[in-house]
């Protein structure tokens, strides 16, 4: 059970704050042999050949313990850290001598700009959830269900967001809601030098979040 | 404002001193009279400084009282006002009268008002124009605001005017501000 993210949007759709929390990370590792077996994009993401507990859509992480990374000059080039001359990662692959190999794989991470744009969209779905609704005074989404995870939405009158997405087992996930609403009223907008409608950068918010993240159930 | 709260007698980390409040707020305002030299300018800074404190304080308010929800009348606005939002942050609950007939009106009578507990006007009329607590006023302003009730307030009476001895605040209801009305409320 776990809480996996948290976002709150302001009544602009703007993203005001977003965390995730890193104890859920999915990854796994497996030692491959000449040819490899997992068809690659120019991106390091898995399209087929997938097998358990590596999974299709996942990106490549790591080769030999080494980590990879686009190399600037040009962004579709995976290169390996730490290599001499930086090595292209697909050359790397497609050599015979360099096998057995061991490459970890993971979920791609959600960059900002990633999460920027799927808040923005779930703004748009939770207007459409409230103008659709035939019956007066409907509230807009207040949670999305998956069979594997949850997303949960706090509305409140002023018009923020605070959203969480967790476990579909996670209990209690309104009320730490409403609290982390408490937080943000305490630790975002007391700070005199917080700016309406900006995004958060405290650190005593992100602690008092983190912990009321862990004792979520005793909220 | 109370010192103290609960039966163990421990002090509530969110209160201060009802004495250090009203003297911060005193030495603040005369601090405010001596930068501006302008009785009139003062009382725009305070209500500005008072409006920009009832944006966030609207946030408090609400997160601390989840129950409450949107108003469908003035008389509703006033009830959660006096009830409520005085009682959370200043300890008090002011009197609502003097509706008008159109019940978009109404008086705030705060007695006694917690800011002016130690406060006696000079006579020779040089602060007659000032209104000391314009920050209440600026507060109420804009936290209805941030639930897009656009409202007047004004500080009717003060203690240096007249013989009054109590504040009374009059909120006039002006529009609710259509344009900003988050999606999902209505």
């Amino acid at each position: 059970m776990a809480i996996y993210s948290f976002f709150i949007l302001n009544k602009n759709a703007g993203m005001v704050y977003s965390r995730e929390f890193t104890n859920v990370k999915i990854e796994s590792e497996k030692v491959y042999n000449y040819p490899l077996e997992v068809k690659l994009d120019k991106l390091g993401c898995i399209k087929f050949g997938a097998r358990d507990p590596v999974k299709v859509g996942h990106v490549l992480i790591s080769v030999n313990g080494q980590d990879v990374y686009f190399d600037k000059m040009d962004k579709n080039r995976l290169k390996m850290k730490d290599m001499k001359g930086a090595e292209d990662v697909f050359e790397y692959l497609n050599n015979v001598a360099n096998y057995p190999v061991q490459l970890k794989f993971g979920r791609a991470p959600l960059t900002t700009n990633d999460k920027l744009v799927l808040t923005g969209r779930f703004f748009g779905l939770y207007s459409l959830a409230w103008q659709l609704s035939p019956v007066a005074h409907s509230s807009g989404i207040e949670q999305i269900e998956t069979d594997q995870n949850r997303l949960y939405c706090f509305h409140t009158i002023t018009g923020f967001k605070f959203i969480a997405i967790t476990d579909s087992r996670q209990q209690n996930v309104e009320n730490f809601l409403r609290k982390s609403y408490e937080i943000f009223s305490d630790y975002g907008l007391k700070n005199p030098f917080y700016l309406n409608d900006q995004p958060i950068k405290s650190d005593l918010f992100d602690f008092h979040i983190q912990l009321s993240v862990d004792n979520i159930d005793r909220l | 404002m109370s010192k103290t709260s609960g039966k163990y007698n421990v002090t509530d980390p969110r209160k201060i001193s009802y004495e250090l409040f009203t003297l911060t707020y005193g030495s603040f305002v005369m601090q405010l009279i001596k930068d501006y030299e302008d009785v009139d300018e003062v009382n725009k800074q305070l209500d500005t400084i008072g409006y920009n404190m009832g944006n966030r304080m609207i946030e408090d308010f609400l997160a601390r009282n989840p129950h409450i929800s949107r108003c469908s009348d003035f008389r509703e606005t006033a009830e959660v006002l006096s009830k409520q939002a005085f009682k959370m942050f200043l300890g008090i609950q002011p009197q609502v009268t003097n509706w008008n007939n159109s019940f978009d009106e109404f008086s705030l009578i705060i007695d006694p008002n917690p800011l002016t507990e130690f406060v006696e006007f000079p006579d020779h009329g040089k602060f007659e124009k000032l209104n000391y607590s314009q920050i209440i006023c600026g507060a109420i302003r804009g936290a209805l605001e941030m639930v897009q009730l656009k409202v007047e307030c004004n500080l009717k009476t003060d203690q240096n005017k007249g013989d009054s001895t109590y504040t009374e605040i009059r909120i006039k209801f002006v529009e609710i501000i259509q344009d900003a009305i988050p999606v999902g409320e209505d």
